[in-house]
């Protein structure tokens, strides 16, 4: 195929996700990922860990990694069916051109908007906005100026990360918070302002970081 | 129904409107849909026709238009298909001018008035809120009225009667309860690191 991705992976470290061999080892990080939230690391009977494939979360990871290995070969309009049975079967839209390490969870896929590259073990959770300011149409090849995120980033319940920003290794997007900058590695951010404290002052508390 | 009689004393026996009218409303349908291509044009977005933001404009427009012939089980029916096939919820009671752009209409709610030329981002929605029911401001009861050339963002909410300036633009994540400026730009809550859980902001 003669399709270039739109962004180029200049001496990214990340495994390759073009083959069917590595969406297969990706699902299985994922599967596996899955299985460690939800079972604890218990013993789990055999059946039991295999009803964990039918959870919205494989469901997710599994469209969305045919989708990107649909993209990856060029077949851009499949990838944007494939997304859109995502979007219709889960609720989540994942553009096909956005590059997840291995260990995608999503565990409520409702609401969720994604369109970005992310490194390993991946969070969303519902209502999740990630992506650039103007929204890149599923069959449209992904662009420079998405969000970066890099590993182990969870991004909270109706969260939104917006425009070309870095978001640093093992940060952490608060509940409802919109970030148009950089986040720090580590950082766990949270809203300025809190709400619903009509009885002791704003200024007392939490202005001091 | 009065029975009305036109000046030249001719029965308009076809009901509550007469057939030019209708054929006029239906020409406003035309070049409001011919509006919504060429935001999408003007926006890069390319041909219109097999977006199923497009689809919402349409299904929106049908539905508005056999609202105002009267049509209420059509009109709620095209409502309910536009929700099955596009995810965005456009009651045929709002007023939406000319010129919408929703390039990605799933989850987003538009109750209300609307301007020429909106964009709605991911998840952009106006609606109502219960606090105040009977104020209306010409949206319909407790809605708000957006101006001509607004751009909503990603995930922007306004809610309850309010009134938002022509060239607006509300930021992602921003919810608005209060009237907004024309050409103001409003942006969302800043953010803050938790205190221990990262560098010094």
């Amino acid at each position: 195929m003669s399709t270039a991705r739109a962004v180029p992976d200049a001496g990214s470290p990340e495994p390759a996700q073009d083959s069917v061999a590595d969406i297969r080892r990706l699902l299985a990080a994922d599967f596996a990922r899955v299985l460690r939230q939800t079972t604890g690391g218990k013993p789990t009977p055999r059946l039991r860990r295999l009803m964990h494939l039918t959870l919205p979360a494989m469901q997710v990871a599994i469209l969305h990694r045919t989708a990107h290995l649909l993209y990856g070969r060029g077949w851009r309009r499949s990838a944007a069916l494939v997304a859109d049975l995502s979007l219709r079967l889960t609720g989540a839209s994942l553009h096909p051109g956005s590059r997840i390490g291995p260990g995608l969870f999503v565990p409520h896929p409702a609401r969720v908007a994604f369109c970005a590259q992310a490194g390993l073990d991946l969070v969303l959770l519902p209502g999740t906005l990630v992506g650039p300011r103007n929204w890149i149409p599923l069959d449209r090849p992904i662009t420079a100026d998405v969000p970066r995120l890099g590993d182990g980033v969870v991004v909270g319940a109706h969260a939104a990360v917006q425009g070309a920003v870095a978001i640093g290794d093992g940060a952490t997007i608060g509940i409802g918070v919109c970030t148009l900058r950089d986040v720090p590695t580590g950082t766990v951010t949270m809203l300025a302002q809190r709400q619903l404290r009509s009885t002791r002052p704003a200024s007392e508390e939490g202005h001091a970081a | 129904m009065s029975d009305t009689i036109d000046g030249h004393g001719l029965s308009l026996t076809h009901g509550p409107e007469a057939p030019p009218a209708r054929r006029q409303r239906w020409g406003e349908l035309r070049t409001a849909l011919a509006a919504d291509r060429a935001h999408w044009r003007r926006r890069g977005y390319g041909s219109a026709t097999l977006r199923r933001g497009y689809h919402a404009a349409c299904l929106y427009r049908l539905s508005r238009y056999a609202h105002e012939r009267g049509w209420r089980m059509a009109a709620w029916l095209l409502w309910l298909i536009n929700g099955w096939w596009t995810g965005a919820d456009i009651p045929p009671s709002s007023r939406i001018a000319g010129g919408l752009l929703i390039p990605n209409p799933y989850g987003s709610v538009i109750a209300g008035a609307v301007g020429r030329d909106v964009a709605f981002g991911t998840h952009a929605s106006i609606g109502g809120l219960l606090k105040e029911p009977d104020r209306d401001i010409g949206g319909g009861p407790g809605l708000p009225v957006l101006g001509d050339g607004v751009v909503m963002e990603a995930g922007a909410i306004v809610l309850g009667a309010v009134r938002v300036g022509d060239a607006a633009r509300i930021g992602p994540r921003a919810i608005i309860l209060k009237d907004v400026d024309p050409r103001s730009e409003v942006m969302p809550q800043p953010w803050r690191p938790l205190p221990g859980r990262g560098a010094a902001a």
